[in-house]
């Protein structure tokens, strides 16, 4: 549905699951992911999926993130029915093959246009945490600025880490020109 | 339940609806907290007493108690979490009760109640970036400042930051021993 320069953001489909379910099985993606570590079951990663179908319609935008002709993880913009066109950003990448190329950015940059250029957005939001330092990077070099640093509130991996605010405001977005 | 030197904090009752009904009509109360301004009938009052009332796991809510009458509302969230992360909320509709330092009196008492009776381990809230007499107070209650979201909230008028804050309990304690050392 979007086209990027590495990946391609498009509809979740059933046959992604098994690969979700693989990543899911990857503990410090949990932690990576501000989420609690625990087994996760095949069961859950279906009714994951069929969440996603089925609230796609409704307050939020799912997306399976497509490199090579491969699921290599899924993102969403949230927040689609409420008021003043804040959107919130959330972003995967499950498959650790594809860590540190790029393919975050790229990803990044194609949920901006679709949510400043096709949703309208005024204000994209995100939270991630101050020991996400990959995660970061992304997200400056894609325009978001840091904005706030809840002090203590995760508990990751043996200490209570900061969580991160960051947004970009419409005004700020370059249009997805680099 | 909760005693200041000025204040009371207790559980709402039922002749306290009538007031928070008329502190619901005041537009500017609503931006000062983020509410969405609306008409708010006698019903919502009754519902919200009726929420405070029900036993609830996660919420401590308070009437406060001022000059012998209901003056407004304040709560902790999150009560019982895991990793003692408490959310601290306080509403004074009663505009004749303001600029009088009832509000720094309330929030010192659920900072004792919240790090000393319940053992959070941090504490914090949201307060939008016009709403300077709140700063004011959360700050001399010892409040620290973590960031502002940038026109998050819309406020009378124009697109406002949200103001983060949180105290954590090492610093409440070490404001404590100061209190008491001062009072010495």
């Amino acid at each position: 549905m979007l086209q990027g320069e590495k990946t391609i953001l498009r509809e979740m489909r059933a046959e992604d699951v098994l690969r979700q379910h693989e990543f899911d099985q990857d503990i410090e993606l949990y932690g990576l992911d501000s989420s609690f570590p625990r087994p996760s079951s095949l069961e859950q990663a279906q009714a994951a999926y069929e969440d996603s179908v089925k609230n796609a319609d409704e307050d939020s935008a799912w997306f399976a993130i497509e490199a090579d002709g491969k699921y290599i993880g899924n993102c969403c913009l949230m927040g689609l029915n409420r008021p003043h066109g804040i959107l919130e950003l959330g972003i995967v990448i499950g498959d650790r093959q594809y860590w540190g190329s790029g393919y975050g950015r790229d990803a990044t940059k194609l949920l901006l246009r679709c949510g400043f250029h096709y949703l309208g957005a005024r204000r994209i939001v995100l939270t991630t945490h101050a020991r996400n330092e990959r995660a970061i990077r992304c997200y400056r070099a894609c325009g978001f600025v840091e904005e706030c640093r809840p002090r203590q509130v995760l508990w990751i991996e043996g200490e209570y880490v900061d969580l991160v605010n960051m947004s970009i405001l419409r005004e700020e977005w370059n249009g997805g020109t680099s | 339940m909760l005693k200041g030197e000025r204040v009371l904090l207790r559980p709402m009752q039922q002749e306290d609806i009538a007031r928070q009904h008329a502190f619901n009509q005041d537009v500017q109360l609503a931006g000062l907290e983020c509410r969405t301004a609306r008409p708010a009938p006698l019903e919502k009052a009754q519902a919200f007493y009726e929420m405070r009332v029900k036993p609830a796991d996660h919420l401590a809510p308070f009437a406060i108690e001022a000059e012998g009458q209901y003056i407004g509302h304040c709560e902790l969230w999150n009560v019982g979490d895991r990793y003692g992360n408490l959310a601290l909320t306080i509403s004074i509709g009663a505009r004749a009760c303001w600029g009088k330092g009832y509000g720094r009196e309330v929030v010192r008492l659920l900072l004792g109640y919240g790090f000393h009776y319940l053992g959070a381990r941090r504490i914090h809230l949201e307060v939008q970036a016009k709403n300077e007499r709140a700063l004011r107070c959360f700050r001399a209650c010892g409040f620290v400042e973590e960031g502002r979201l940038r026109k998050e909230v819309w406020v009378e008028g124009e697109y406002t930051d949200l103001v983060r804050m949180s105290l954590l309990g090492e610093e409440w304690a070490a404001s404590e021993k100061e209190a008491a050392y001062v009072a010495r």
